[in-house]
C-alpha cells in the first residue's frame, strides 16, 4: 500500500507539470538537421526584434510536416503557421494551403529567378521557395583520389571498388532523382521510357549493378549518408544535406567531397529539389506566417542562411557558392539543374522509373526488357478526361 | 559441471540484454565521428557531453520530457478509472469475463498505422490534435493500455476472495465500501504493477505519438528524429535518458518478478 | 448479487473508451478502402485490384504469414527455457529474472534504434566477429533470409521477456508435489517436462501464444526501422509505405483491411480454445 501511494504521489507530480500558455508564437516547420537548427535560430533573430514575435522551429523530416499538414487540413485548423515542403510534394499539397497575395510580395518576387518561382505556381501562388537544393555527387577523396569525371570513369571505380557505389534504390521518389540525370546525361528526355538515352543509361545501370551495395535496395536519403559516412561506401548521390551532415560528423570535406555527376554522352544534368514555404490553410497567424515568409524570402535572410548554411538560394541578387569547399561539386552544377517533367501522371511516370531501374539492378533484368514493359505500362496508363 | 553451465549460461543472458544497453550508454558520451568511425569502440575512447549539449541546443527536450511525463501520468490515471471497476465486474462474474476478454483482445488487432490516421482526423475535429496537453495522444494511449491495466487488475482481484467482500457487507459496508476497504488494499500490488506498466505503455509509445503530436513531441518522436536524419550521438544521449524511467520502473516491480512473474501481465 | 444495470454501468467506461476511439477509426479507414480516390466513386475493389498488382504486397502478405510464426515460436522456446530454468531454486535467480524481463521494459524506438547500430555492415556485431577471427556478416541485406532471422531475433529480444513472466507465474502455480511424485515414479527429466509440466502449462502457454500471437501480426517498426520497407515487407508497413510514399491512403486502408481481417480469422480459433488463466 506504501509503495501504491508513492506511485500515485509520482504520477501527480507527473500529470502537475503543467502547460504553458504560448502568446505571439509562430510555429515554423522545416526540414532542418539538428546541427542546422541553431544557425537557423540565428537568424531569424532580427525578425523576431522586429516584430516582438517568438518563432518556435519545429525540425522535422519532409514526410513528417507533409502528414501534419495534411492532418490539420481536414479541419482547416491547426498550430502549424508556416511549413517547409520538399519540391516533390508541391501538388499533393496545394489544396491545404493557402494562395498568397502576389501584389503583397511584388518585391520579393521579383527578385526570384523564373523557373523555381514558376514552380511554386499550382492553382495560383501557394509555394515560395526557401532554398533550393540539387543532387551531386559524394565522394570519399581518401580512396578515389579524384571523382569519376566521366561515365567511363565511373565504370572503373565501380570495378575497383565493388560493393561500395550506392544508388538510392528504395522505392520512392529519390530514387527517381537518382535515374533522371543519367538518363537526360545520354540525352534522353525523361517522358520516354525507349528513346536512346533511356536505353544508354541504363545499360550503364546494368554495367554498374554488379558493384551496387547490397544494400541499395532499400537506401534512402539519410540511410545512404550514414552509409556513406561509416566509409560502406566510395560514392553516392546526395542533395547538400548529406555534407553538412558529414561537416558535423567530422567526415568532411575530409575525406568526403563532392564533385560535379559524371558526365554522360549528351553532358551533365541534375534534377531541381527544393524547399518551399507554405501557409497552411488553418494557419491560427496567417498574416504573421506572410511577414515571416517575406523576411525568409528577403535578401537579408537569403544572404545569412547561405553563408551560414550552405543553402542555394533562389533570389538572383544572392552569391552563387563557388569557392564553397563543401559545397563546391554542387555549385558547379548549377547551370544543369532541370525540373522533373511536369506531367498530370508523373506519379506514375515515376514509379516507373523506379521499378525499371530496380528490375535492372536489383533482378539482373535485361536493360530493353525493362524499358520495354516500362514503356508498354506507360502507354497503357489510363488517361483523364478523355 | 552443473554449476559452470549454469554460470555459463548467466553470463550469456548478461551479455546479451546488458551490451546494447551499454553501447547506447556508450554512444551518448562518444564523439560523433568516433561513433561513425570504423571499427567501432566499445569504450569511448575521448568521452564527451557534446551530445547532450546538441541535444539541448537543437530540440525542444524540456517540452517533450514535460509532455510525456503528463501524458503518462494522465494515461495511468484514466486507464486505472476505466479498468478497475470493469476488471472487478470480469472477476466476480463469469459471464461477463469470457466476451469482455475476446473484445479486449481483438481490440488490438488493427494495425496501429491505420488506426493512427483516422484518429488524427477524429482529433482535429474534435480540437485535441496535436494538442500542447498532448490530451488527443492521452486517449488514444488509453485506448492502447486499457487492455494490459485490464488483464492485470483482474487476476489480482480474483486472488482477493468474494468472501471478504461479503463479510465486510455484513459489517455495514455497502457494496463499494466493501471493495474500497477490503480489495483495493488487498489488491494494492497488482494496481501498482498495472499503474507501472500503463505509465510504461504510454512512455514507451512511439507510432501514435509521431502521428498525432506534430509540433508538441514527446520524447519517442524526438528520438526518430535525429534517429532519421543520423546523428547516433545525440539519438543515443536522448535514449540513454529514456532508458531512466524503464530502468526505475523495473527496480520498483523487481520485488514481484522475482517472486515470479506479474500473472496476467502480457502484452 | 449484483444488478444488471450496475453491471453494466462498472462495464460502461471502458466499453465506451474502446468503443469510440476504436469504431471511428474503423469505419473511417473501411469506407476509405472501399472507395475510389479519383473519382470518389463507392463501393469499388479499385483499390484492392490495384495492392493485387503489386509484387511488393504479396511478398509482405508471405512475411506477415510467416514473420509471427517464427517470432513466436522462437519467443515461446526461448520464454519457456528461462521460465524452467529460472523455476528451480538457486542463488541469484531474483537477479537473473529481473535481467530476463529488462528488455520488455526498453522503449521501443530505442531498442531498435540501437540494434540497428549493432547490425549494420559496420556495426557492433561484425566488429565483434572479426574481432574473434569469424568473417562480417551481412545482417540485413534486402530480401535475404538472414535479414529475415535478423528481425525475428530482434523482435524476439524484446518481447520475449512477455512469454517469459506469463511462464513463470504458470510454473508456479503448479504444485511441486506433481513433479515430485512423477520421479517416485521413475519419470526421467524429459518425460515429466513432456508429460507432467507441459499439459498442466496449457492455459499459460495458450495466453503466452495468443497475447504475442496477435501482437506479432501488427509487427511494424522492426522490420521498417532495420530493412526499410522493401527488405523485409510486412503488411504494417506496405500499408505505411502507399501513405508515406505515395500518398495513397486508399491503398494503404485496403491492405490494413486485409491485415485487420486476417488477424481476426486467426485469432478467433485460439480465442476459442482459451481457458481461464
Amino acid at each position: 500500500m506504501r509503495r501504491l501511494r508513492a506511485v500515485a504521489a509520482l504520477l501527480v507530480a507527473a500529470a502537475l507539470a503543467g502547460c504553458e500558455a504560448p502568446a505571439r508564437t509562430l510555429t515554423l516547420a522545416a526540414a532542418l538537421l539538428p546541427s542546422e537548427l541553431p544557425a537557423y535560430r540565428t537568424v531569424l533573430d532580427d525578425f523576431e526584434r522586429a516584430h516582438g514575435w517568438r518563432v518556435v522551429v519545429v525540425p522535422q523530416q519532409y514526410a513528417d510536416i507533409r502528414r501534419a499538414l495534411a492532418a490539420e487540413a481536414v479541419a482547416g485548423a491547426g498550430t502549424l503557421d508556416l511549413v517547409e515542403l520538399d519540391i516533390y510534394s508541391l501538388a499533393a499539397a496545394a489544396r491545404d494551403v493557402t494562395q498568397l497575395d502576389e501584389a503583397g510580395l511584388a518585391a520579393e518576387l521579383a527578385a526570384l529567378a523564373a523557373a523555381p518561382l514558376q514552380a511554386g505556381r499550382i492553382d495560383g501562388l501557394r509555394f515560395l521557395p526557401h532554398r533550393l537544393t540539387w543532387q551531386a555527387l559524394i565522394y570519399d577523396h581518401a580512396a578515389l583520389g579524384a571523382p569519376p569525371g566521366t561515365w567511363d570513369e565511373l565504370l572503373a571505380v565501380a570495378r575497383a571498388h565493388p560493393g561500395r557505389i550506392g544508388i538510392k534504390g528504395a522505392l520512392y521518389e529519390g530514387l527517381t532523382c537518382d535515374v533522371l540525370p543519367f538518363v537526360w546525361a545520354a540525352g534522353g528526355s525523361g517522358v520516354a521510357f525507349d528513346d536512346a538515352g533511356a536505353r544508354a543509361a541504363f545499360r550503364l545501370f546494368a554495367a554498374l549493378a554488379p558493384a551496387l551495395n547490397r544494400q541499395s535496395a532499400t537506401f534512402r536519403e539519410a540511410s545512404i549518408a550514414e552509409a556513406m559516412a561509416r566509409g560502406e561506401l566510395v560514392l553516392h548521390l546526395n542533395w547538400p544535406f548529406a555534407m553538412s551532415l558529414f561537416a558535423a560528423q567530422g567526415r568532411a570535406p575530409r575525406p568526403l567531397r563532392s564533385a560535379p555527376l559524371p558526365r554522360g554522352p549528351a553532358g551533365t544534368a541534375t534534377v531541381l529539389g527544393g524547399g518551399y514555404l507554405a501557409i497552411p490553410r488553418g494557419a491560427p497567424h496567417p498574416r504573421m506566417a506572410l511577414a515571416l515568409a517575406r523576411y525568409l524570402l528577403g535578401a537579408a535572410a537569403q544572404q545569412a542562411l547561405h553563408e551560414r548554411l550552405g543553402w542555394f538560394s533562389a533570389r538572383r541578387d544572392v552569391a552563387t557558392g563557388d569557392g564553397d569547399e563543401l559545397l563546391a561539386g554542387f555549385a558547379a552544377l548549377r547551370d544543369a539543374v532541370r525540373p522533373r517533367p511536369e506531367l498530370p501522371d508523373y506519379a506514375l511516370l515515376s514509379r516507373l522509373w523506379q521499378d525499371a531501374f530496380r528490375a535492372v539492378a536489383f533482378q539482373r533484368v535485361a536493360p530493353e526488357t525493362a524499358l520495354a514493359d516500362a514503356a508498354a505500362r506507360w502507354a497503357a496508363r489510363p488517361r483523364r478526361g478523355g | 559441471m552443473r554449476r559452470g553451465l549454469g554460470a555459463t549460461a548467466a553470463l550469456l543472458l548478461a551479455a546479451a540484454v546488458l551490451l546494447p544497453l551499454w553501447l547506447v550508454v556508450k554512444q551518448a558520451v562518444t564523439p560523433e565521428a568516433e561513433s561513425v568511425a570504423w571499427p567501432p569502440t566499445w569504450w569511448p575512447a575521448a568521452p564527451t557531453l557534446a551530445n547532450f549539449r546538441l541535444l539541448l541546443a537543437s530540440v525542444e527536450l524540456a517540452s517533450g520530457l514535460r509532455l510525456s511525463l503528463l501524458v503518462g501520468g494522465l494515461t495511468v490515471l484514466s486507464t486505472l478509472a476505466v479498468s478497475f471497476p470493469a476488471a472487478w465486474v470480469a472477476a466476480r462474474r463469469p459471464a461477463v469475463d469470457r466476451p469482455l476478454d475476446a473484445l479486449l483482445l481483438l481490440a488490438r488487432v488493427f494495425p496501429a498505422i491505420a488506426l493512427a490516421v483516422p484518429l488524427a482526423v477524429l482529433f482535429v475535429q474534435l480540437g485535441l490534435y496535436n494538442d500542447p496537453g498532448g490530451r488527443g495522444l492521452w486517449l488514444a494511449h488509453t485506448l492502447l493500455a486499457t487492455p494490459f491495466a485490464f488483464f492485470i487488475l483482474r487476476a489480482g482481484i480474483r486472488r482477493v476472495p468474494s468472501e471478504l467482500e461479503d463479510a465486510a457487507q455484513l459489517d455495514g459496508a455497502s457494496r463499494a465500501g466493501a471493495v474500497w476497504r477490503v480489495t483495493v488494499p488487498l489488491a494494492a500490488p497488482s494496481i501498482a504493477a498495472a499503474a507501472l506498466l500503463v505509465f510504461l505503455v504510454s512512455w514507451d509509445e512511439f507510432a501514435y505519438a509521431l502521428v498525432l503530436q506534430v509540433t508538441n513531441r514527446p520524447l519517442p518522436p524526438l528520438l526518430y528524429y535525429f534517429a532519421a536524419f543520423s546523428y547516433p550521438g545525440a539519438a543515443s544521449a536522448l535514449a540513454a535518458l529514456m532508458l531512466l524511467p524503464a530502468l526505475l520502473i523495473v527496480a520498483l516491480l523487481a520485488p514481484a518478478i522475482r517472486a515470479g512473474g506479474l500473472r496476467g501481465s502480457g502484452r | 448479487m449484483m444488478r444488471r444495470a450496475a453491471c453494466w454501468a462498472l462495464l460502461a467506461p471502458l466499453i465506451a473508451v474502446q468503443g469510440l476511439l476504436l469504431v471511428y477509426p474503423v469505419a473511417y479507414a473501411v469506407r476509405l478502402a472501399f472507395t475510389d480516390p479519383l473519382t470518389g466513386a463507392a463501393p469499388t475493389l479499385r483499390n484492392y485490384a490495384q495492392i493485387a498488382s503489386d509484387p511488393l504486397f504479396w511478398r509482405a502478405a508471405r512475411n506477415n504469414a510467416l514473420l509471427p510464426l517464427a517470432s513466436v515460436a522462437v519467443e515461446l522456446l526461448v520464454g519457456l527455457t528461462l521460465a524452467l530454468w529460472l523455476s528451480r531454486r538457486f542463488r541469484g535467480r531474483g537477479a537473473l529474472r529481473l535481467l530476463v524481463v529488462l528488455p520488455f521494459a526498453l522503449p521501443e524506438i530505442v531498442v531498435l534504434t540501437m540494434m540497428r547500430y549493432v547490425f549494420l555492415p559496420r556495426g557492433y556485431a561484425n566488429a565483434a566477429l572479426l574481432a574473434v577471427g569469424l568473417p562480417a556478416v551481412d545482417w540485413l541485406v534486402p530480401g535475404s533470409p538472414l535479414a529475415w532471422l535478423t528481425v525475428v531475433l530482434v523482435d524476439a529480444w524484446h518481447v520475449t521477456p512477455v512469454v517469459f513472466l506469463v511462464l513463470l507465474a504458470g510454473l508456479a502455480g503448479i504444485p511441486d508435489e506433481v513433479g515430485e511424485a512423477a520421479r517416485l515414479d521413475g519419470a526421467g527429466a524429459a518425460a515429466r517436462l513432456w508429460y507432467v509440466t507441459l499439459p498442466l502449462l496449457r492455459p499459460a502457454l495458450l495466453a503466452a501464444l495468443l497475447l504475442r500471437g496477435v501482437d506479432a501480426l501488427r509487427l511494424f517498426a522492426t522490420p521498417l526501422v532495420l530493412t526499410g520497407v522493401e527488405g523485409v515487407p510486412v503488411l504494417s508497413s506496405y500499408a505505411y509505405h502507399q501513405w508515406a510514399d505515395y500518398g495513397n491512403d486508399a491503398a494503404a486502408a485496403a491492405a490494413a483491411s486485409v491485415l485487420a481481417v486476417g488477424s481476426v480469422a486467426l485469432s478467433l480459433p485460439l480465442l476459442r480454445q482459451r481457458e481461464g488463466w
